[in-house]
């Protein structure tokens, strides 16, 4: 079992590492198309919220059987992170050739502009998740780990939030990702339900 | 194809007699000296050989007839629009596209609107002029001096190019349709055509997409109908064959693909102003000062560029057209 994990984490990483090398080889070749910027933060954006709603339905496939117990936390984990290094890019990305990494102008933008509030925000959840995400858990007891981990949920509607909120009139694809988020919630919700009527 | 490339250029790389004859007549007319008469070159060499340019005939699709808009004619530099700025690579400008009728995608919209149908084209002048008629295009124009203008497009999301345009002058398509002592607007319509158009079988918009100017800023010369780009016929995916040019104002202001223009008392209902009313008005004027609702627009980044630079009040032409709104609050009416 330990082997078969150790195999699962290189291969997720690996996987993680996958967008970010696809990436990286489209800036090598400048194929970036006519406006590389937008489509740096659209592409490091996409993924992270991908991610985000992957390492969300680790735990639904736990509840199913379908994976162990220390497989789930070691995937939860992983994914979530690959989605807080993607979100961290997005924000690098944005902060140094939007805003010239005028701390002034982050703080404006997030005050004023309703997406950069919910984006930062959602972003900021995933840092402390991140900073907690390791076995010493930064000596927070079981349930106050498992309470604020819970938060990835307020995160992740965030990130779809900020999503939905940059778009003019094509609003498809955020929509796709609300829906998505909203089964990967309802599928925590009922389970809980459930068990508590049992 | 490279035939017709080469006659292009044939055509515009001499200094003929009818050219100079054109020239002085422009003058006559009061319209500022203009240069050289060459298209120049640079342009060919860099677009290539038409890669997917959409017009001509391919082994194994439909045949289309050409779009010969610019066939024997003669193009002038308008001397009054060489702006000492780099041109946007003809690849991004041609590349990346804001036409919801054939993909809210940028950079899709080339390939759906590959095979669109350019030829033959009419528009149907209508409303408060003397002259109604569903003209064909080139009937339309072929009155007109076709100049070229380079111009600065600011996008109302924040990227811009500077491309050269050529046309003619709206203004002057406009006074040979006479319009009435009634008309205070100009109303533009883009075709329907689902069939034609993919992105029109989705109500992302309220279709058919409908613009407008106030008759002054119509009869403005800045205001430019531009049937090509880069010294060819417009490329479909940038609105062929024909379409408004108001540099201006915000990008969607300067429709694409239009089969319809009508003189108006009232102030046309347009198609962004009408989805988002908050978000986009009926001026749309370029205004740094003003954001939208929902992002800044100091700033704009031209295509192929990752740097942003500074957006001027009516993209800089605020020289020229700022006159036309002395009696105007310019945060409501944005």
């Amino acid at each position: 079992m330990g082997s078969l994990l150790s195999y699962t984490t290189y291969l997720t990483w690996f996987a993680l590492s996958v967008p970010g090398l696809y990436l990286a080889s489209l800036i090598a070749a400048h194929k970036l198309g006519a406006n590389p910027v937008d489509r740096m933060l659209d592409f490091t954006g996409t993924t992270s919220l991908t991610l985000l709603l992957v390492a969300l339905g680790i735990t639904p496939l736990y509840r199913l059987s379908l994976i162990s117990n220390p497989l789930r936390v070691k995937l939860r984990r992983l994914i979530g992170l690959g989605a807080f290094w993607y979100g961290l890019g997005h924000l690098c990305i944005y902060l140094y050739f939007d805003i010239s990494l005028s701390m002034a102008e982050l703080l404006k933008s997030v005050a004023k502009r309703p997406y950069i509030t919910a984006g930062f925000s959602a972003l900021l959840i995933l840092l402390a998740l991140a900073l907690t995400s390791g076995r010493r858990r930064l000596g927070l007891s079981r349930q106050a780990w498992d309470r604020l981990h819970r938060m990835v949920y307020p995160a992740a509607s965030l990130a779809v939030i900020h999503f939905y909120m940059m778009q003019k009139a094509d609003v498809r694809l955020p929509v796709i990702y609300g829906m998505v988020f909203l089964v990967l919630l309802s599928l925590r919700l009922i389970p809980a339900r459930l068990k508590r009527g049992a | 194809m490279g035939r017709e490339f080469r006659k292009q250029l044939k055509d515009s790389d001499v200094t003929d007699y009818n050219d100079f004859i054109t020239r002085k007549r422009f003058l006559k007319r009061g319209i500022a000296a203009l240069g050289a008469i060459v298209i120049p070159s640079v342009y060919f060499s860099v677009t290539g050989c038409d890669k997917n340019r959409g017009q001509g005939s391919r082994p194994g699709q439909k045949k289309f007839e050409k779009n010969n808009l610019l066939e024997n004619r003669s193009i002038i530099r308008n001397a009054d629009y060489q702006p000492d700025e780099k041109l946007t690579a003809p690849e991004d400008a041609t590349g990346y596209n804001n036409f919801y009728e054939f993909s809210t995608g940028k950079e899709k919209v080339a390939e759906l609107a590959a095979s669109f149908q350019s030829f033959p084209w009419k528009v149907q002048i209508d409303g408060e002029v003397e002259k109604k008629g569903n003209y064909h295009l080139e009937d339309l124009i072929k009155n007109e001096q076709l100049e070229e203008r380079i111009y600065r497009f600011r996008c109302v999301e924040g990227w811009s190019m500077v491309v050269p345009w050529v046309g003619v002058s709206l203004a002057s398509v406009l006074k040979r349709v006479v319009p009435t002592s009634k008309a205070r607007y100009v109303e533009f319509t883009t075709l329907y055509d689902p069939e034609q158009m993919p992105g029109q079988k989705r109500s992302v918009l309220d279709w058919p997409y409908v613009e407008g100017l106030r008759l002054d800023e119509a009869l403005h010369p800045l205001a430019f109908l531009a049937v090509g780009l880069y010294g060819k016929v417009m490329p479909n995916q940038n609105g062929a064959p024909v379409r408004l040019v108001v540099p201006w104002k915000y990008g969607f202001k300067s429709i694409k693909s239009i089969v319809k223009i009508r003189l108006t008392k009232e102030q046309p209902a347009t198609t962004w102003s009408r989805l988002a009313p908050d978000e986009y008005g009926f001026y749309a004027n370029v205004n740094p000062e003003v954001d939208h609702p929902r992002w800044s627009q100091k700033m704009e980044r031209r295509l192929g560029s990752f740097s942003k630079i500074e957006t001027l009040p009516f993209n800089g032409y605020q020289q020229e057209v700022a006159g036309l709104y002395n009696d105007l609050d310019l945060r409501r009416f944005f």
